[in-house]
């Protein structure tokens, strides 16, 4: 109940970062308290190797994308719901698939490397982003906004296949 | 006075004289580039700025043809506050030529039609 306590603190905080909640994470899931949690992660910030570094930055890089889905009253009970949730499935919800994955999944298979670079990539990127808005005004909205981006991505494959096609015939018959 | 049917011969001749072919859309998006006074613009930003005419769906096929095609030209964004970069895309000097002649094509295409 020690970690509890300080995690009712750590509510008590008017600013909430990625940093905020990945101690709150560490705390729920890893068991230890508020202080020992922020000295692992400044130390592992500080003096770990590159590749720790890098992992964790990209951590810290997908928590504040995942929690500004959210208005900011809500970021603190959503890295409890979070920590809650990795500390009971050791950590597999964390690592679900992130949006638009199934997207470049097909997009990879249908087309060349540089297409998914040139066309399916910032396509998906700016999914993520609309839907990570989205988020923060509902999950109707974030529906609104997967709909569009699936239609838009059926759209691009088959525009894609259409103007390659055009392009080989134009090119067959000299023009 | 324009001679129309001489406006007319200059239209059909143009795309053979080595001006490369450019679609309405893939106009307008050099016309929004160009309007960006040299800035860099991502697609989404681009069909937002289009007021409809560019959608979702087509605008990075379009973008990836002028890049193919020398008009445009990209690159990755460094800092992003989504975990995917966007891309960010500028005219090239040879995308800004074919704009301003194709802007001249329409600019003929609007005079002719004013004269008939």
């Amino acid at each position: 109940m020690k970690n509890m306590k300080s995690h009712s603190d750590l509510q008590e905080q008017d600013h909430f970062d990625e940093k905020d909640a990945i101690t709150t994470i560490l705390m729920i899931a890893g068991g230890v308290s508020e202080q020992e949690a922020r000295n692992r992660l400044e130390i592992t910030l500080k003096e770990g190797s590159d590749a720790q570094r890098r992992e964790l930055e990209h951590v810290l890089l997908q928590l504040r994308s995942a929690l500004g889905r959210f208005p900011n009253t809500r970021q603190k009970r959503q890295a409890v719901v979070l920590a809650t949730k990795m500390a009971t499935t050791g950590g597999r919800w964390f690592h679900r698939v992130a949006p638009g994955s199934l997207m470049l999944g097909i997009a990879r298979l249908l087309f060349s490397r540089r297409k998914v670079v040139r066309v399916f990539r910032p396509l998906v990127a700016d999914y993520r982003l609309e839907l990570a808005l989205a988020w923060r005004e509902g999950s109707l909205k974030a529906v609104c906004v997967k709909v569009q981006y699936w239609y838009a991505f059926s759209k691009a494959c088959g525009l894609d296949v259409t103007l390659d096609l055009l392009g080989k015939i134009m090119k067959v018959c000299g023009l | 006075m324009i001679n129309s049917n001489k406006g007319e011969s200059m239209m059909q001749k143009l795309p053979n004289r080595g001006i490369s072919t450019l679609s309405a859309t893939e106009y307008l998006i050099l016309s929004l580039l160009q309007g960006n006074r040299g800035r860099e613009m991502y697609g989404l930003e681009m069909v937002g700025k289009s007021d409809g005419k560019l959608k979702k769906g087509t605008v990075y096929v379009l973008l990836g043809r002028l890049e193919e095609k020398g008009f445009v030209k990209a690159r990755q964004e460094e800092v992003s506050d989504t975990a995917t970069p966007r891309r960010l895309y500028r005219l090239t000097g040879t995308g800004q030529k074919v704009f301003d002649a194709w802007s001249q094509v329409a600019a003929l295409g609007a005079l002719r039609g004013a004269v008939a």
